[in-house]
């Protein structure tokens, strides 16, 4: 009977079956199916109801992304508006830590062999510059393009890797400028500590910043303010929706003081015999203002190989130049100054009252002076030449050293007594030197004096009368930047006003509007009488002539350049001479040229340096400079005259 | 005619939840499988899904069809076949994820230690059936272990544990369900507490791996412990409506992984919600309790067993895998049955349907 009745429903009460032993268990079964589902069931309702706002911001965490869009770097201009730098878009590849899996190692690698880097390069720069999870850490700039859609095509074999558009620095000119300019690199931590102050800027660790040069110096201009992309993105971190975005502010340009057909036409002059000299500086200014017209420091290093991101061998090829290419010697390089030195001797001597300008001296050809000691004795003093009866425009055009010998130093046997050491650092202080000019840029150096003190200090030596002499000839001890060299012709061709050196004439932002005009920056009126900087001056046209002062004393400039006498120059030339032999077993023998041009209208001011070359090279190279910055024709060949003309430059 | 009276018995309930569940499975694996590159095109695994479901289906009524008897007569012999399938298995399969699981017919891959389930189910079935009285012996019942046991130790050195932990659940449920004594099943349970040490000494790394993951998921979130806890993220961001079908974040973008495989469950929640969840435990809550409606009226003890069996791995891996998608249970490799892709395992559990079908068609012995 039991059977004939089908058990339909659960539910249905079955007497009959009662003692079928399936029964019970067949209940336990359907409990277990029971509490099974019920355990699932309130799990998910802990998760999905209880819990579900918690999880909906992990999974938004998960997907919503806040990228860090680099601003626009200001560009660069010369002062006719001609381009010295841009940006140029640029491949970048690297890695976004929260992307890579656990163990990136194998990734990396792979990377790398694409790349070309390093083994363990890429594994050192995820190790080393990881700040957060998901800000990209470059492994190498200016990748080629084949390369960066190779890594793109294979980004779900190379998860965590990104190829991102990021612009580099060209720099047209590079070495031409590249010591002006400077480069831009990765940060370091000292340069973030400094430039978190900017805070609209929002520097990070894993900015690029300027390293040296304008690009270090005016880095929070240059520099733009950082947009935001909000995006959001899959598993591996690839951009699949745009939510937002706060646009980058490109950074203020700047418009320099430079001339770039200065820079390049003096540069070319420098380079042409360079293989002769060690190093070759140059520096052009504009006497009214003081603006920086060229700035020049030979050999030069390839800006745009920082800027690509430069490789470890070229880097150390640099490092290892004996030459330095990386520092730039017309600021920072301090040399003996020689001749041109005379120009602040006679400074100080004509307001000093210990010459004037009818003050005759006689130039023999050398200056004996007796020892302090036993007065028979004589230590003779070099001179250029035998000059007869000079006067202050006379000896400064001769670069007569017993004459000036005797304004620093005094008369050998005391007849009169000359400015001493003090007085001559002083009037140097004053004319610009033993200070920072303050042209803005990292590496200025601020030359040297001598004094008693040091010299006893330093060689355990007294300082000798013969010191003084020889410092006022600007032939021991002292040392002076060729910037300031040509600060000293600008002062000169001024008549006394000393300039700040300004490389920035203005800041414009990207539609062009000033943000900033730089006016010329005088650092003091050099308290000299007027009169004597027309003699100064008469002295500098002398030393680029050949002739007669009013006084009756007779001058063959110390840069009399026979083929230049068409032009209106006044200048020195000196060749400082230092008494020692280095290894290779030459005279370290320096050429200067110390100048400006036009004489009568000054517009530019130039220091000519060239470490182991001759005065009469730093000449030629003055003359051609000047003939093609005022576009004067070569005159006709015309043979010299013997004696000389008395038309000067007058 | 017997067998066309015999369908007035067929249970529509049973197969109209399975043709929901697969449905729905096919729905959640388009949408797994949806990828943003290729712009919605549907996946080639949709359609193989599909096309196994076809199949699947027809062999349901084939095997509804047949008389479960006929069945009997076989499982020694099937049992024989997939105990040595499964031989074959790991000495040719395929490596895939890490473990061998394949044989490649040509035609399509075969996973024997799906096919494992209902050869186990039947043969213990059978055994059972046959020696019914001696159930109440502690010796018969160890005799009995060695039906799961021989299988399970094959599937465990795939590696596959989940698998290889069904062979034992559908042993213990038709046990059970044969009438085991509960001091017998009490001993079995403080020797399988006391061997614990003893399986923790044995297991390899990535099974303590697995288990220190299930522990604490956050102690190796990007490595082992990632799906994990991007599977629970989804789950839970699903709220009670879900995040609307194919705009999982979770899914959609790639943060979880397998997820069209085992980690299906995970989809479904995030995109379907709380609601769909229930949706899904209410399905599968049919199909269980009208297989035990078939254990009920079953016409005899080999029926019964057989369908305990089926049953039993089936509410294992119901509540295993969602347990592993929802950080109730450590991760095993156990499919989600009707909606995993995966041929094999759908194939198995249709089969299973199929003969849950036939007992419940042939539950009247003696009909009129």
């Amino acid at each position: 009977m039991s059977f004939v009745e089908p058990i339909t429903s659960l539910e249905d009460p079955i007497e009959q079956v009662i003692e079928d032993p399936y029964r019970t268990r067949l209940f336990a079964f359907g409990a277990v199916i029971v509490i099974a589902m019920l355990a699932l069931a309130a799990q998910l309702y802990r998760l999905q109801i209880a819990e579900g706002q918690k999880y909906r911001n992990y999974a938004d965490n998960n997907r919503f992304r806040i990228l860090h869009v680099e601003a626009p770097r200001g560009v660069i201009y010369d002062r006719n508006g001609i381009l010295m730098v841009r940006n140029r878009p640029s491949y970048t590849v690297g890695v976004i830590p929260a992307d890579l899996p656990k163990q990136p190692e194998a990734i990396l690698r792979r990377v790398e062999a694409v790349l070309g880097l390093p083994d363990g390069e890429a594994l050192r720069q995820f190790r080393e510059r990881t700040t957060d999870q998901f800000t990209l850490i470059p492994l190498k700039t200016n990748v080629d393009e084949p390369t960066a859609f190779l890594l793109e095509e294979r980004h779900l074999d190379l998860p965590g890797v990104h190829v991102v558009i990021q612009p580099i620095r060209e720099y047209l000119d590079g070495p031409l400028t590249s010591h002006i300019l400077g480069y831009v690199g990765p940060i370091n931590r000292e340069q973030f500590e400094d430039l978190r102050k900017f805070v609209e800027k929002r520097y990070g660790l894993l900015d690029r910043v300027g390293q040296s040069g304008i690009e270090q110096g005016f880095e929070p201009d240059l520099r733009g303010i950082p947009g935001e992309r909000r995006i959001e993105v899959d598993v591996t971190g690839r951009e699949v929706r745009r939510l937002g975005v706060d646009s980058p502010k490109p950074g203020h340009n700047l418009v320099l003081t430079i001339d770039l057909d200065l820079q390049r036409a003096l540069a070319t002059a420098l380079a042409e015999r360079l293989d002769r000299y060690e190093t070759a500086s140059a520096v052009a200014l504009q006497p009214a203002t003081g603006e920086v017209l060229a700035l020049i420091h030979l050999p030069a290093y390839d800006n745009n190989l920082f800027a690509r991101g430069i490789p470890q061998a070229d880097f150390a090829a640099l490092l290892a130049d004996p030459r330095n290419p990386l520092l730039n010697g017309a600021i920072g390089g301090t040399y003996l100054p020689g001749a041109p030195f005379q120009t602040v001797i006679a400074a100080g001597g004509l307001q000093e009252g210990i010459i004037g300008p009818r003050t005759l001296i006689d130039c023999p050809g050398s200056l004996l002076a007796p020892s302090r000691f036993d007065p028979t004795v004589n230590t003779e003093f070099p001179d250029r030449g035998a000059f007869g009866r000079q006067d202050v425009v006379a000896a400064l055009g001769n670069g007569c050293n017993a004459f000036f010998y005797q304004v620093g130093g005094g008369e050998p046997t005391g007849k009169f007594a000359g400015l001493g050491v003090d007085r001559i650092a002083h009037y140097a202080r004053l004319l610009g030197f033993i200070s920072l000019g303050g042209i803005g840029l990292p590496g200025e150096a601020s030359g040297f004096f001598p004094s008693p003190e040091w010299k006893q200090r330093t060689y355990d030596e007294i300082w000798y009368h013969g010191d003084t002499y020889l410092v006022s000839v600007g032939q021991a001890y002292l040392t002076v930047t060729p910037l300031q060299m040509a600060q000293l012709a600008a002062l000169v061709a001024n008549g006394g006003t000393l300039y700040r050196p300004q490389l920035v004439r203005k800041i414009v932002d990207d539609q062009d509007q000033i943000v900033r005009t730089f006016r010329p920056e005088v650092v003091r009126a050099v308290p000299l009488d007027a009169a004597h900087w027309s003699l100064l001056q008469e002295g500098w046209k002398a030393g680029m002539a050949i002739g007669q002062t009013p006084n009756g004393a007779r001058y063959q400039g110390t840069a009399y350049f026979p083929g230049a006498t068409d032009m209106r120059l006044a200048g020195h030339a000196a060749t400082a001479e230092r008494a020692a032999i280095d290894a290779s077993g030459k005279l370290l023998n320096h050429g200067w040229f110390v100048g400006y041009a036009p004489s009568d209208v000054p517009e530019v001011a130039l220091a000519i340096f060239l470490r182991r070359g001759s005065r009469e090279e730093a000449v030629q190279i003055a003359e051609s400079v000047f003939r093609n910055y005022f576009r004067v024709a070569p005159p006709p060949y015309i043979p010299p005259r013997s004696g000389g003309s008395t038309h000067g430059q007058h | 005619m017997r067998s066309l009276r015999d369908w007035r018995h067929f249970d529509l309930t049973l197969f109209g939840a399975a043709v929901l569940l697969v449905a729905y499975g096919l729905l959640m694996i388009y949408s797994a499988t949806l990828g943003i590159e290729d712009g919605g095109a549907l996946d080639s695994r949709v359609i193989r899904q599909a096309a196994y479901a076809a199949i699947g289906f027809c062999l349901l009524l084939l095997v509804s069809a047949m008389d479960y008897h006929m069945l009997a007569t076989l499982a020694y012999a099937m049992y024989a076949v997939t105990i040595v399938l499964l031989t074959v298995v790991l000495i040719t399969g395929q490596i895939f994820h890490g473990a061998q699981r394949w044989i490649d017919l040509g035609l399509f891959p075969l996973q024997p230690s799906e096919a494992a389930k209902l050869a186990t189910a039947l043969a213990l079935a059978r055994y059972l059936s046959d020696r019914g009285e001696r159930i109440h012996q502690a010796r018969f019942i160890l005799r009995t272990l060695l039906f799961p046991a021989m299988p399970a130790a094959l599937i465990l050195a795939q590696p596959d544990v989940g698998t290889a932990a069904i062979q034992f659940a559908i042993w213990l449920g038709v046990i059970v369900v044969a009438g085991a004594r509960f001091v017998h099943l009490g001993a079995l349970l403080g020797a399988t507490i006391a061997l614990t040490p003893l399986a923790w000494l044995l297991m390899q790394d990535y099974m303590r791996k697995r288990v220190m993951i299930f522990l604490d998921p956050a102690s190796d979130p990007l490595g082992a412990g990632y799906n994990v806890i991007q599977a629970l993220i989804g789950v839970g961001s699903g709220g009670l409506l879900g995040r609307g079908f194919t705009s999982g974040t979770q899914s959609q973008l790639h943060f979880l992984r397998v997820k069209y495989a085992d980690f299906i469950f995970s989809v479904l929640a995030e995109e379907l919600g709380f609601v769909g969840a229930m949706v899904l435990l209410a399905l599968f809550l049919v199909v269980l309790l009208r297989g035990l409606r078939v254990m009920f009226i079953s016409a005899d003890t080999f029926g019964r067993l057989t369908a305990t069996g089926l049953l039993s791995a089936i509410l294992l891996q119901v509540s295993v895998n969602i347990g592993m998608n929802i950080g109730l249970l450590p991760v095993t490799g156990v499919t989600l049955p009707l909606i995993s892709y995966g041929g094999s395992s759908l194939l198995t559990v249709l089969v299973s349907l199929g003969v849950l079908e036939s007992v419940a068609m042939r539950h009247r012995k003696f009909e009129f």
